[in-house]
């Protein structure tokens, strides 16, 4: 019973290990998991130095970026005591946690490495992240301004237009096409090139249409791009006064029926009619004008049934079409009619350029409308340009255009087809004014300095 | 005082020591664990030696890695002929810090060619003039290689304006891949 009673008693002690062995249990078992630890950390250090290295490598170039903002708004990050001194440190806009500091210089001629006609700045830029430095030294050089202005409105695309493109049955665009709006293709229409609509629009595809990536129509495609267009509009400067209309029909001559084709209120024959107005150019029933001046000032072009404008070879022509405010207009007026076979072309084929350039109205409408198996076209090298960002361009029933055009909106029906032409991409528009710009600093040499910030700023470098 | 006497005979009674049986199953328990402890402590340091050459095998790899990455971030070119870049051997014109291209090193740095050569298990790099002529002396920069299979480009080899470093080591029978890739920064500049 006593015996019991004592095991009992043991059994109900609450006493655990001696304090000797749970101390040398302890040390072991830190013995142990420290070894482990120590190597899982050796291991490690190595990935958050790479880590390191890398996020301070990102945030120096994120301070070489700055300075270049800085600079290509035409205003220095920081005023250096002399020219071609380096000034700074500018602290930069923090990144990612990191901190960034930047020194520059602006220099020129045989300092820029890459020729006398340029001025240049070199760039040292800091940053760090969780106390890993690193240092990049950039140099950037000016791209004279006119390579700067940037390219002409059809460089990317021949079809473009402000707000939304339609192509409604079996129309084809065999070129790239650019809409601020949305592009819809309905009944079998096919775009062929690379589409481009608003930020925020969608390219909408109806039945049996077709979306390629070529202009030849072969290969499937389905990518298209959201981008902001902007279409300058038309400066014509003086040609409303300045210009070639009195060539007709003394000079621009008439071959067809005299009594068919009307200019200013007058015909051909010299008889004042009704069937034209002020700076009204109209030609119908088989007749043709030649164009031998360069620049023209209309209010409205009518052209019917199998009806040519020719432009003399080699010449080129810029037909300004003046605002319906000007013309004395109502809103909806059509300012370009073609129909029934007309065509504007060349006289023999040879190139020639003829831009129709429409100022348009920004609280009237304006339409342009190419109908009934019209061509504006002639070998596709040529260039042929419509641009009218203030118009409704419209075509209609088997019309071929041969260029690029660019409307408030356009609309193709009908069979209706457009090819680009070869130089087309490479049009500006005629009387258009840049804002001066800052000169433009494009970075031509990166290298790596060492970690430690160092005087002059690019020691190490 | 008859209270103090009884509070001493408490206290010896208090002293009283384990009982044998006590003390052999607190040995016997003592000497499981501590054996455990003991096995464990001897598995870790037989295999530190180990994980301290892995350790230091990725930070070697990890160095090589860092100085090719930075001669891409910083080149001009993957030179396209004489070597053809592949996956074993590429040639870099770029920044490197000497006085003349496979000479002193400097402060400064002057675009020259670098050549990557990789073998076996062996990598070398040779720093010579941009045109390739007065090479420098060969230095031996990675070892122990899986694979000489280094280098990746994009879009290709011909034109490549990004490059895929990967280093397959074999070390100590815990092999390990370290991969990494960067943009040319000065591609636009002709050599």
């Amino acid at each position: 019973m006593a015996i019991l009673s004592r095991i009992s008693a043991r059994l109900a002690s609450e006493r655990g290990f001696a304090v000797p062995t749970v101390m040398l249990m302890t040390v072991a078992a830190m013995g142990v998991a420290s070894v482990g630890v120590m190597a899982s950390i050796q291991g490690q250090s190595g990935v958050v130095r790479d880590q390191g290295t890398k996020s301070a490598l990102e945030v120096a170039e994120s301070g070489v970026n700055q300075a270049l903002l800085y600079y290509n708004r035409g205003v220095a990050p920081c005023a250096p005591s002399a020219e071609g001194d380096w000034c700074g440190p500018v602290t930069g806009m923090s990144v990612n946690g990191g901190t960034v500091q930047y020194w520059s210089r602006l220099a020129s001629g045989d300092e820029c490495e890459v020729g006398n006609e340029v001025d240049c700045v070199e760039i040292v830029s800091q940053g760090t992240v969780n106390g890993v430095a690193r240092r990049v030294d950039v140099s950037a050089s000016t791209v004279p301004t006119e390579e700067s202005a940037g390219p002409g409105p059809f460089a990317s695309a021949g079809v473009l237009s402000l707000e939304n493109m339609t192509l409604d049955s079996n129309a084809i665009i065999h070129t790239g096409v650019a809409t601020n709006g949305e592009l819809t293709l309905n009944s079998n229409a096919k775009q062929c090139g690379q589409a481009s609509v608003g930020i925020g629009k969608k390219m909408k595809m109806g039945s049996n249409a077709h979306y390629y990536s070529n202009s030849q129509c072969t290969t499937s495609y389905s990518t298209y791009l959201q981008q902001a267009l902007t279409l300058p509009a038309v400066n014509q400067g003086d040609a409303a006064t300045n210009n070639d209309n009195g060539r007709f029909f003394s000079q621009d001559l008439l071959s067809g029926k005299k009594p068919e084709a009307c200019w200013n209120g007058k015909t051909a024959a010299g008889k004042t009619t009704t069937s034209c107005g002020k700076r009204e150019l109209s030609v119908s029933s088989n007749s043709a004008i030649t164009l031998g001046g360069s620049v023209y000032s209309f209010c409205k072009l009518t052209m019917r049934s199998n009806t040519a404008l020719y432009v003399q070879a080699g010449s080129s022509v810029t037909i300004y079409f003046d605002s319906p405010e000007a013309c004395g207009y109502s809103s909806g007026v059509t300012q370009l009619d073609l129909d029934s076979n007309s065509r504007i072309t060349s006289a023999s084929g040879s190139p020639a350029s003829v831009a129709l350039l429409f100022v348009g109205s920004e609280t009237m409408e304006t339409k342009i409308q190419l109908d009934s198996n019209t061509t504006v076209n002639g070998p596709c090298d040529q260039n042929f340009v419509i641009y009218a960002p203030r118009s409704n361009v419209d075509f209609d029933s088997n019309t071929h255009f041969c260029g690029a055009v660019a409307g408030k909106t356009v609309h193709l029906d009908s069979n209706a087809e457009i090819w680009s032409s070869k130089g087309s991409e490479s049009f500006s528009l005629p009387g258009l004014e840049l804002p001066a710009t800052a000169a433009h600093y494009t970075p031509y040499r990166f290298v790596e300095c060492s970690a430690v910030e160092a005087s002059p700023p690019d020691a190490g470098c | 005082m008859p209270r103090a006497r009884k509070g001493a005979s408490a206290l010896r009674r208090e002293e009283r020591g384990f009982t044998l049986i006590e003390l052999l199953v607190a040995t016997a328990a003592g000497l499981v664990v501590i054996g455990g402890a003991f096995t464990m402590f001897a598995g870790a340091i037989h295999s530190q030696p180990r994980d301290s050459s892995k350790v230091v095998a990725m930070q070697d790899a990890r160095t090589t890695v860092d100085r090719i990455t930075r001669e891409l971030r910083q080149g001009l070119e993957v030179v396209p002929s004489a070597p053809t870049p592949s996956a074993s051997q590429m040639a870099i014109l770029t920044y490197v810090k000497q006085a003349t291209c496979g000479g002193a090193a400097a402060s400064t740095s002057i675009p020259c060619r670098v050549t990557y050569t990789c073998s076996g298990a062996t990598c070398t790099r040779v720093v010579s003039q941009p045109n390739g002529s007065s090479p420098g002396p060969t230095q031996t920069v990675a070892t122990g290689l899986a694979s000489s299979s280094v280098f990746t480009y994009s879009p290709s080899a011909a034109d490549p304006g990004y490059v895929g470093v990967s280093f397959a080591i074999s070390g100590s029978g815990q092999p390990f891949t370290l991969s990494d890739g960067v943009t040319l920064r000065n591609p636009s500049e002709e050599s």
